[in-house]
């Protein structure tokens, strides 16, 4: 079911860009999709950010009438984040150090990126303004391609893809490493992923029962990445405190079946 | 004794927080909250409040005039008010002669920790009209807060 | 007198400076993407709860900065121990030079001010809001997508006894040449005195 959901949002999302690109086109607009690609490494304070956060939960809390519709539309707004992450960060990815700061392995999942698009340029009206602006971005696209001199297999093992989230995907929304990636060793389809200090919730207090329930945010982010990247899951927060961590999260990640399945295939 | 009382007050005039160590006939720490504490309050911020409006009139066109401390025979006051409106006063005796960085350090890192940026804590401890000018009665129950304002204070207790 | 007018300049540099020294030494960082990421995702989720209603979506999204300015006032005043300004602009030099910079890492541009002095414009230039977006044509017209901030802006300033009205002139996001926010100061709003002493 939340796989489902996915598609529509992003079918969604893309059809409304669709619709802005038939308006006239200003510079801000030509420049977006080129420079929304190359990471630009740009910060700002972790507290403007927890106050949005805070604030995000606030409205979510308000409009959910129970802890479980709460924490599933949290989830959800994760999700969105963490399906377009991972196009995002393999594109980079993929980019030679001099055009990105990211330290990132170098990996590039065109493939599944490519049905998106089509679907934007079907529901796009015909207007020569619309014909121009994709020429345009095409264009744009095609300047960084052009940098691009190696495009690696995108990853199709369990194991590669976490190893991404712990690496990657963690130093780009944390600034670090995760703290650990473990595989349960009672049930072969649940890996784990640590978090000693987790940032964003760092100003709801533990005492809080609703704690554990903010994690819901960052769960539906490694969620909607794996989902993207073709691994189907489920991702739930658990409190761990250990002692000098007393706010130590672990978001345990349960695989579908058929991932399973296909893992224990031979390609 | 360094330090005999904590008190903070928000811009309602209302105190919606104190600490004592010298009434100890509840425990022998001292009290939090106490009901007993509710006169002095008033009275204690009727004065800071008083000394206040009088610096700010002797010094017409500069802001930054403001009451530091207030010596008594026994003791001295020192307070610490941010552009908020909100009170840090500490009663003290005579060895220190400032207690600014103290509390200072009380308001950013634990008022503005537990209070102000935890959305499970109120910002503003008067809920309607009733509750302002010094009508309140709520106060600041939160345990983080009281227990890392006690950590921080304590060891100057005894001083 | 002539020595308040260079302590003026003075000050407005050392603002610059505290603003920075702030922002470089003394403040935890996040990537701008997960922020501007985060906020897209709250603002597609009021696209729909409130089916498309622009004018709602501006006020929800006003409210909810209003929530966050009341709070980070103290966060903002912890940081930066300032008291409280003479008159609107230092308000103005200490928003754009100390509040965008520790929190946002931007210093808009002070402009536009009117004759009485009470009002003013922050031009933003990479407004960390906007990265990555570009607003449905429908939208474009009506939707003020970074109104957040002024919610933000107008609950800081009313905690410091500031009635101020804060709304957005001018988006880059809607084709608009730069990005504007007015200011305008309503008035000053009196200390309460304990009952009983007036």
């Amino acid at each position: 079911m939340p796989h489902q959901k996915i598609i529509q949002t992003s079918s969604i999302d893309a059809q409304s860009s669709t619709r802005s690109t038939s308006n006239t086109g200003t510079h801000y607009d030509d420049l977006l999709y080129q420079r929304s690609l190359i990471y630009k490494k740009n910060e700002i304070s972790l507290s403007a950010m927890t106050f949005l956060f805070q604030e995000m939960i606030n409205y979510l809390h308000q409009s959910s009438s129970t802890m479980s519709e709460f924490e599933l539309k949290l989830s959800r707004y994760g999700q969105s984040i963490g399906l377009r992450l991972l196009e995002l960060l393999n594109f980079r990815a993929s980019l030679p150090a001099s055009l990105t700061s990211i330290p990132t392995r170098s990996s590039i999942l065109f493939s599944s990126s490519a049905p998106l698009t089509d679907q934007a340029n079907s529901n796009s009206t015909n207007t020569p303004d619309a014909i121009r602006k994709r020429e345009e971005e095409s264009s744009t696209n095609a300047d960084l391609a052009k940098h691009i001199t190696k495009m690696r297999r995108r990853d199709l093992k369990i194991l590669d893809i976490l190893q991404f989230i712990h690496g990657t995907l963690w130093s780009y929304l944390f600034h670090h490493v995760s703290d650990d990636l473990v595989k349960s060793s009672e049930r072969n389809n649940e890996y784990m992923i640590v978090d000693n200090e987790p940032q964003l919730t760092q100003f709801i207090p533990q005492s809080s029962k609703f704690l554990n329930s903010c994690h819901f945010f960052v769960c539906g982010m490694i969620q909607g990445f794996l989902l993207n990247g073709g691994f189907p899951c489920s991702v739930s927060p658990h409190l761990m405190p250990v002692d000098g961590f007393d706010e130590r999260v672990i978001y345990l990640i349960k695989f579908d079946e058929q991932v399973l399945e296909r893992e224990s295939l031979r390609f | 004794m360094g330090i005999y009382s904590f008190w903070i007050f928000d811009k309602h005039c209302n105190c919606i927080f104190d600490r004592e160590w010298t009434l100890t006939s509840s425990s022998s720490s001292g009290t939090i909250n106490s009901k007993q504490n509710e006169e002095t309050a008033k009275l204690l911020y009727g004065m800071v409040y008083s000394l206040r409006s009088i610096t700010q009139k002797l010094s017409k066109g500069s802001i930054k005039n403001d009451v530091r401390s207030i010596s008594t025979g026994k003791y001295r006051i020192h307070t610490y008010c941010t552009a908020t409106g909100v009170w840090f006063v500490l009663l003290t005796d005579f060895k220190q002669q400032s207690y600014t960085q103290v509390l200072q350090h009380v308001y950013s890192h634990i008022y503005v920790k537990f209070i102000s940026n935890n959305l499970f804590s109120p910002y503003d401890f008067a809920d309607n009209e009733s509750e302002m000018r010094g009508q309140g009665t709520r106060k600041i129950t939160n345990k983080n807060f009281i227990d890392s304002l006690n950590a921080f204070l304590s060891p100057m207790v005894g001083q | 007198m002539s020595r308040s007018r260079s302590s003026t300049t003075t000050q407005s540099r050392s603002l610059k400076v505290t603003g920075e020294e702030i922002w470089k030494n003394k403040t935890e960082k996040i990537n701008t993407e997960l922020f501007a990421l985060t906020y897209g995702a709250l603002v597609a989720q009021l696209f729909e709860d409130y089916d498309n209603d622009y004018s709602l979506i501006n006020e929800r999204l006003f409210s909810m900065g209003y929530n966050i300015g009341v709070r980070l006032i103290e966060d903002f005043l912890a940081r930066t121990a300032l008291p409280r300004c003479e008159d609107m602009v230092r308000t103005s030099e200490v928003i754009s030079k100390c509040a965008f910079k520790i929190f946002l890492n931007i210093t808009p541009h002070v402009t536009n001010w009117s004759n009485n002095k009470d009002s003013f414009s922050l031009i933003i230039e990479d407004n960390p809001l906007s990265e990555f977006v570009e607003l449905p044509m429908n939208a474009k017209k009506q939707i003020w997508y970074s109104n957040v901030l002024c919610g933000v802006l107008k609950g800081a300033l009313e905690m410091v006894q500031l009635d101020c009205d804060v709304w957005f002139v001018a988006d880059i996001l809607k084709g608009d040449p730069q990005t504007e926010l007015k200011i305008k100061l309503n008035k000053i709003l009196k200390d309460e005195i304990p009952i009983g002493d007036d």
